[in-house]
């Protein structure tokens, strides 16, 4: 079962059964984009259902959080109404949605705002962060392999966060498994060929800082 | 082989936790469909108009604050530059004594003992207080005596541009 990233993203894209599904949420979004540039706000908050979850975890990327996510998010759908009506392909919705939220999250990273709530609740996040790590399912392991898992998660968690924004942004965003390198690419502002080396670069990075901690399966 | 197969494991774990990162619920309320902040977008005008209306003010007062600067700044340039040479002070204001004070900036670079000052001839002197222009004619000139002033300047630069008269 050793599926990489890079693997579980390419089954993805061939799945046939995930392409028709795709492709019937492509055509809904077009449809109801239309009505929205129509100045139907029901239609758009259908939108906004159809697509929230790509974005707040294009927002958890930027924010390590998930509630500053979400209010990032609801800013970003704010301004996606607004603005709708510039969006000259229905189709490319969910793009624009997603550099639209980008944006809006990397604006709340940089704010001083933000940085001074991260720096006085940074422990407390940290660690809510590391408890989704540790609610993993365990399944059938003694709780003294319980306990080493959990703590090679935390730190393998903690590396991940340790890295430079250029290579984690991309690194996470592919994670999800939600966001083609295209997408990618655009939301970030950078080549494809960038977010695929940025990727790579970030995988060899933690792998060596990892097995450096004493962390090597 | 087991390096190869430690590193998988690690990747494993690697992309297991990356993905935990940017777990999100799967709740989620968009607070403005709650509240009044959809309007339909044919309606969205307000927004700009305040904005347009505060970018139009700021400018307003720019352009004000500027002129109020600019305008001392310049009468202070043309006060400095009515200044009559000490050596001409007092027969110079008297000849010109009509006129305003700070109407020229008066210097004689050259006395000749007699008058040579052709008859007909027109000093212009521009007045730059009300920025009028007022002329002296040679009888005035005459006046400077006993200066036999034949090579007065009058040196006007209210209007940024030197003009010599001779």
């Amino acid at each position: 079962m050793n599926v990489t990233l890079a693997q579980m993203t390419a089954s993805l894209a061939a799945s046939p059964a995930q392409s028709m599904a795709d492709a019937s949420i492509d055509a809904e979004t077009t449809q109801l984009t239309r009505q929205a540039q129509a100045g139907s706000p029901e239609a758009f908050c259908a939108l906004v259902d159809l697509h929230h979850r790509a974005a707040r975890r294009v927002a958890a990327v930027a924010l390590g959080d998930a509630t500053e996510a979400d209010e990032a998010v609801q800013d970003a759908c704010i301004t996606a109404w607004q603005r709708i009506g510039r969006l000259e392909d229905p189709a490319a919705f969910r793009a624009w949605l997603l550099r639209i939220t980008w944006r809006k999250a990397l604006d709340r990273r940089r704010s001083l705002a933000a940085w001074l709530r991260r720096f006085r609740d940074g422990a407390v996040k940290g660690q809510q962060a590391l408890e989704a790590v540790e609610a993993l399912p365990d399944g059938a392991q003694s709780q003294d392999a319980r306990l080493i898992a959990r703590e090679r998660d935390r730190i393998v968690a903690e590396t991940i966060r340790s890295l430079p924004a250029r290579l984690r942004d991309p690194f996470l965003l592919a994670s999800t498994g939600e966001h083609r390198y295209d997408d990618i690419a655009l939301m970030l502002g950078i080549p494809v060929g960038t977010v695929k080396w940025r990727i790579s670069e970030a995988r060899r990075v933690l792998r060596d800082k990892l097995i450096r901690r004493g962390i090597s399966a | 082989m087991n390096r190869d197969y430690d590193l998988d494991l690690l990747d494993d774990r690697i992309d297991r936790v990356a993905r935990e990162l940017t777990r999100v619920s799967p709740d989620f309320t968009f607070n403005a469909k709650l509240d009044d902040r959809l309007v339909p977008t044919s309606n969205a005008g307000p927004t700009f108009s305040i904005r347009a209306l505060a970018t139009v003010s700021v400018a307003i007062a720019i352009v004000m604050l500027t002129s109020m600067w600019w305008r001392p700044t310049q009468m202070t340039r043309t006060d400095d530059q009515a200044v009559v040479p000490p050596a001409l002070e007092g027969r110079a204001l008297a000849a010109v004594s009509p006129l305003p004070l700070s109407v020229a900036r008066m210097s004689v670079t050259r006395r000749t003992p007699e008058p040579t000052m052709p008859p007909g001839r027109v000093a212009t002197v521009l007045d730059v207080a009300p920025l009028a222009i007022v002329a002296l004619d040679v009888d005035t000139l005459a006046d400077l005596e006993p200066l036999h002033v034949d090579d007065v300047r009058v040196v006007e630069i209210a209007t940024r541009e030197m003009r010599e008269y001779r």
